[in-house]
């Protein structure tokens, strides 16, 4: 929905972490601190994604699995979908 | 049970990796409530975990009872899907397609289907967005329609103007665009240009009904940002699923579904969407325009309660509506056959519209409040767009051309009748 436009227009992105168990909330953290340089108030909220951004971990609904204390492991995949241009 | 595929850093051995692993066993284990097999992936209608099928059957069953309840959509009727490119008209886009389908490979019904086209704006001049840019879009839009076989239309923004020449009309939508200093005023300008320019198209190509995809969460964005900008009179007129003010009336079949939903709709169904630039795109969440910051407002009160848009709207959709919220009943049909469909029929006004509207947005004017301004437009766009009377000139001229309602005219002189 556009939020590549923060990524340097690139969708998708293989990242690694020191841990291999964490949780959506490090992941916000890691990326506001690698990935992310600037306009980080389109993206991110406090320690949460801006309202409007959806959050899929394996294709499951990050409101199933716990919101910011998802957990997340190797080779998951997490994409974040952002409805704020509903179209 | 979660493995760690390696040295788990931070992790005691059994106390953390055991509890993650509960968590996602929690996960497989919340199924789906609608057919209890699947493992759900989402929550849809607030509270409600569903796999992506159900997700899928719930919404299409939203849509189909919308169509059907209000007699939107008959065998007689060509329809007009304006596609946007994003989320929720993409789905409207596929279920349209869909029921068309079936509506054709049915034999119970004895009708041809109805007739189904799409058309698609380019506002990238208005926006300025690059040539390259502009053309990619229109090149994913004709893929995304051919592949359901659906005749396309698309037409560029600037072509509101309807002058022959290409370079005139772009000249005159910048020099319009140009000449409203206020960002909300652009931004309300440019939806006005487009639904004109989409009931051109209408007209022209001879469709009966415009659908467009315009979600729960978008229209409650829409009730409060007419809120704030004092468009009081005319809010119930917006929220309805039908208006009639247009040539082919307008039809919202998603008026019920969150955006949250179409979005992920597509996602799992891999249902491509094109994304759009708009004036608000790139710019901070705490600054612009009165749209941009009731859209987000809205998104935000969805964080704790994801019924607060629905909310919204069936509130607004509490206010009277207006004669032209209603579809006159088709000739075609009778009265004891909408009976027998389940079909609501309002006792409407058949014919002419009682009230005035505005000639740029089709507000219904309030006669009344209207005294010292002109009578052609609301408050709202006297305000915020016409404040200047060289914007006035800029208009495009079918649109300069109109004359103030006869409904107002007469209120006026209503005093002074004999």
């Amino acid at each position: 929905g556009g939020l590549e436009l923060l990524f340097g227009s690139v969708k998708c992105h293989e990242v690694e972490l020191d841990s291999n168990e964490i949780t959506v909330e490090k992941l916000l953290v890691w990326i506001r601190e690698n990935l992310l340089k600037e306009r980080q108030e389109m993206f991110l909220k406090g320690k949460s994604v801006r309202p409007g951004v959806l959050v899929l971990i394996n294709d499951y609904d990050w409101e199933l699995m716990g919101h910011l204390e998802a957990p997340i492991k190797d080779k998951d995949s997490v994409v974040f979908i952002s409805t704020l241009h509903g179209g | 049970m979660a493995a760690c595929a390696g040295a788990c850093d931070g992790c005691s051995a059994g106390d953390a990796s055991h509890a993650i692993g509960d968590r996602r066993l929690d996960i497989a284990r919340s199924v789906c409530m609608k057919c209890k097999e699947e493992a759900a992936v989402a929550l849809a209608n607030q509270t409600e975990p569903m796999c992506a099928q159900c997700l899928r059957s719930s919404i299409l069953g939203k849509f189909k009872t919308v169509l059907n309840t209000h007699a939107l959509v008959s065998a007689q009727d060509r329809i007009l899907l304006g596609f946007s490119g994003g989320p929720s008209s993409r789905v409207a886009l596929e279920f349209l397609a869909e029921i068309r389908s079936e509506a054709l490979a049915s034999r119970a019904l004895n009708a041809p289907g109805f007739g189904l086209g799409v058309v698609f704006i380019d506002e990238g001049l208005a926006i300025g967005t690059s040539r390259e840019e502009r053309s990619r879009a229109v090149d994913v839009v004709e893929k995304i329609v051919s592949r359901l076989e659906l005749p396309l239309v698309v037409r560029r923004l600037e072509e509101v103007f309807d002058d022959d020449n290409q370079e005139d009309c772009a000249t005159q939508l910048k020099n319009l665009l140009d000449s409203v200093k206020d960002g909300t005023g652009k931004e309300d300008i440019v939806e006005i240009l487009r639904m004109e320019l989409l009931e051109q198209v209408a007209k022209k190509e001879g469709y009966t009904k415009l659908v467009l995809g315009l979600s729960t969460t978008r229209i409650a964005a829409r009730v409060v940002s007419a809120t704030a900008k004092g468009q009081g009179f005319a809010l119930a007129a917006g929220v309805q699923y039908v208006d009639s003010r247009w040539h082919a009336p307008v039809v919202l079949p998603l008026r019920d579904c969150a955006t949250k939903e179409l979005a992920l709709l597509c996602h799992f169904f891999h249902l491509e969407t094109l994304f759009l630039r708009n004036f608000s795109t790139l710019v901070e969440p705490s600054a612009s325009t009165i749209n941009s910051l009731c859209s987000n407002f809205v998104f935000t009160l969805r964080e704790d309660n994801s019924s607060r848009d629905h909310t919204i709207v069936r509130t607004a959709g509490k206010l009277t509506p207006f004669s032209f919220n209603h579809l006159a009943p088709s000739n075609g049909d009778s009265r004891s056959m909408r009976k027998r469909r389940g079909v609501k029929t309002e006792l409407s006004n058949s014919g002419s519209n009682m009230e005035a509207l505005c000639v740029l947005c089709r507000a219904p004017v309030d006669g009344r409040s209207q005294l010292e301004d002109d009578p052609r437009y609301c408050r709202s766009c006297t305000l915020q767009i016409v404040d200047d009377s060289k914007v006035c000139n800029l208009l495009p001229r079918h649109i300069q051309a109109r004359r103030a309602g006869q409904a107002w005219m007469k209120s006026q002189i209503e005093e002074f009748l004999l």
